[in-house]
């Protein structure tokens, strides 16, 4: 009965009504949207045009600054660059998929240490040592993913836990580490029998690392499985209510935040010529977090400039070493409540004033 | 009308501790129609949901779907099954626009998967346009197709509802429950929703809706069952519950009948079914 009241009556608002089989189907409907831009309005790129706009800028900044300034300059450059690819990684399983880890320096750690063992001790090249140091970083990622398959606050003081143990370890399996006064004479970055000797080489070689890096994490931002991310960020019951499966997701997002902290490790030793426990404190895990958060939470591009702050403000405020995690923690708190969405969120909202001034 | 069943519930119980807020439920919902769930609060209703849509597992019983026992399968394969819902308060993604928010709903009908996704150029393009297109044809089935490029977090009530019936229906389902759909909604909205399930179900979606507005569920649904302290109680047309003596036990209590609430109750079951009422 209520079925003949309801074909009697038909809806006002709702368009489609007549075509009754795309609603339900599981194809796309026959209508297309008004994709046609109204006339006489100027270009607007899309927003993956745009995010691959930024990323050819920051891109072209983070390559072209340090080397056109050389110097120490360049060896700051080294420093960032392996930071952020760091940073990138976390920005993905943190930022994006809502995987806080509080103890994200282990795994630089663990792609550190063993690079430079694999290098020192089995005399294998870089490109091979790095690969070994991603996929144990990967493993151990997993290994911490599925030993504490913990949901919220839980899942992230278990990492905070799984950091310190691996922090211990570093500074006590002497026999292998070298403990707590950690390795030296590494031995420079060697690919396919050249050795990267000079700053501007190794420059070169981490920035190949970190364009790829940034590019591979922003395709996989994009169109479903970004998506998909982000829905498991954002409220994970309702990703699980429309079929993705979160699970899987929260895996993935993690063995990719874990396998970029290793890559990032695996250069590490590189740049400062020596690697001790003390790189890998859980107080590099917060540093981490407070460089994707100061460049806005859940932006790649915010990620490399989070990671550029936080490595070079602290050298020009050398006078105040001491003082250094207080700085950290008042930029903290000042860009949280200055610019919530970081660095990233600033620019974003600057970009759209002045479009709109120009239209 | 008789037609396979397309959900049946067999003995489903589920304990929380000692609490059991659902005990020993059997429900059958055919193909094609509008079932309505009601009950008191606190009856069980939202928790019987979330163990057909599998964000709950049973402690006893067994979910068939579609001919296939979805006991064991988790959330995501009852959505590839064809079991989606909406929540009692929306759960939308708050830093997503409306078209995204049902662009994830795609999820399952899309196949880019992760090498797709950094390789493939054209594919992935095409994958994306599909899936935008039909984001955008359901929004504007749901009377949001200006609100596309707003932040969901700026929607309000109303409309924040439609967004998420519009993300259900983007994942293909063929059985579509939604809790509380009217609640919060202003008369003009909830007209609106009841077109629109009716609208629904008139193109062969099944749907169970959970309600407390009880003129909503008997004017819309054709079968109603009836939860009380995780029990069913009641199951029948609408002008059956309507007359049931356990119902109008459970809802206006048995020592001090509230007249009001009977009238409308009564009113309301008029309206859906004026010859089968007994005078």
């Amino acid at each position: 009965m209520s079925r003949q009241e309801a074909q009697a009556k038909p809806m006002a608002q709702a368009k489609p009504l007549t075509q009754a089989k795309p609603l339900v189907g599981a194809l796309p409907g026959p209508r297309s949207r008004g994709a046609a831009r109204p006339a006489g309005r100027a270009w607007r790129p899309t927003e993956t045009q745009r995010d691959w706009l930024v990323f050819a800028l920051v891109m072209a900044v983070a390559w072209l600054l340090p080397v056109s300034l050389g110097g120490f300059a360049l060896y700051l450059g080294l420093i960032v660059a392996f930071h952020a690819i760091a940073a990138l990684g976390l920005q993905l399983m943190v930022g994006v998929a809502g995987q806080l880890s509080l103890g994200h320096a282990a795994f630089m750690g663990i792609g550190a240490y063993a690079t430079v063992i694999l290098e020192k001790r089995f005399g294998l090249s870089f490109p091979l040592a790095c690969l070994g140091a991603v996929a144990l970083t990967t493993a151990a990622g997993l290994l911490m993913a599925q030993l504490i398959r913990l949901n919220g606050v839980y899942f992230k003081i278990a990492t905070f836990g799984f950091g310190v143990i691996v922090h211990q370890i570093i500074a006590n399996w002497v026999s292998l580490t070298g403990g707590t006064a950690g390795i030296t004479g590494v031995p420079p970055l060697t690919i396919a029998g050249y050795a990267l000797r000079t700053r501007l080489d190794l420059f070169i070689a981490e920035m190949v690392a970190l364009t790829l890096v940034y590019a591979l994490l922003l395709r996989l931002s994009h169109g479903r499985i970004g998506r998909a991310f982000r829905a498991l960020g954002q409220n994970e019951t309702a990703a699980r209510s429309v079929g993705i499966p979160t699970d899987a997701y929260r895996m993935i997002a993690i063995t990719l935040g874990c396998a970029a902290a290793g890559l990032a490790g695996s250069f590490m030793p590189h740049v400062f010529r020596f690697i001790s426990p003390e790189s890998f404190t859980w107080h590099e895990s917060v540093v981490l977090l407070i460089m994707i958060t100061v460049g806005g939470l859940g932006s790649l591009p915010g990620a490399i400039v989070g990671a550029a702050l936080l490595v070079v403000l602290p050298e020009y405020l050398r006078d105040f070493a001491q003082y250094k995690m207080l700085a950290y923690g008042v930029l903290l708190i000042a860009s949280m409540a200055l610019m919530p969405r970081g660095v990233a969120g600033l620019l974003a909202d600057a970009a759209r004033r002045l479009g709109r001034r120009a239209s | 009308m008789t037609t396979a069943p397309l959900l049946r519930l067999d003995g489903v119980s589920r304990r929380f501790g000692g609490l059991v807020a659902v005990r020993e439920l059997d429900m059958t919902v055919t193909a094609g129609a509008i079932h309505g769930l009601i009950g008191p609060n606190g009856a069980g209703k939202s928790t019987a949901f979330d163990l057909v849509s599998g964000l709950t597992r049973v402690s006893a019983g067994t979910v068939h779907f579609d001919g296939r026992d979805v006991t064991a399968a988790p959330a995501e394969r009852r959505v590839a099954a064809g079991i989606c819902r909406t929540f009692q308060t929306p759960r939308l993604f708050e830093a997503m626009t409306a078209l995204e928010t049902v662009m994830t709903g795609c999820h399952r009908t899309s196949r880019c998967g992760f090498l797709a996704s950094i390789l493939s150029v054209r594919g992935k393009a095409a994958d994306e346009a599909a899936i935008r297109r039909r984001a955008h044809d359901l929004l504007a089935l749901v009377g949001l197709e200006r609100a596309a490029d707003t932040p969901v977090s700026q929607l309000s009530y109303g409309p924040r509802r439609l967004v998420e019936i519009a993300r259900a229906l983007a994942t293909g389902p063929k059985l579509l429950l939604l809790d509380e759909v009217a609640s919060g909604l202003n008369p003009v909205e909830t007209q609106f929703v009841a077109d629109l399930v009716r609208t629904l179900a008139a193109d062969g979606l099944t749907v169970v809706l959970v309600e407390h507005d009880m003129r909503f569920i008997l004017g819309i649904c054709e079968r109603v069952t009836v939860l009380n302290f995780g029990t069913r109680i009641a199951d029948g047309t609408p002008a059956e519950i309507v007359a049931d003596p356990a119902v109008i036990a459970a809802y206006l209590g048995e020592a001090r009948p509230d007249a009001a609430s009977r009238r409308d109750l009564r009113h309301a079951a008029r309206a859906a079914a004026p010859q089968d009422l007994p005078s």
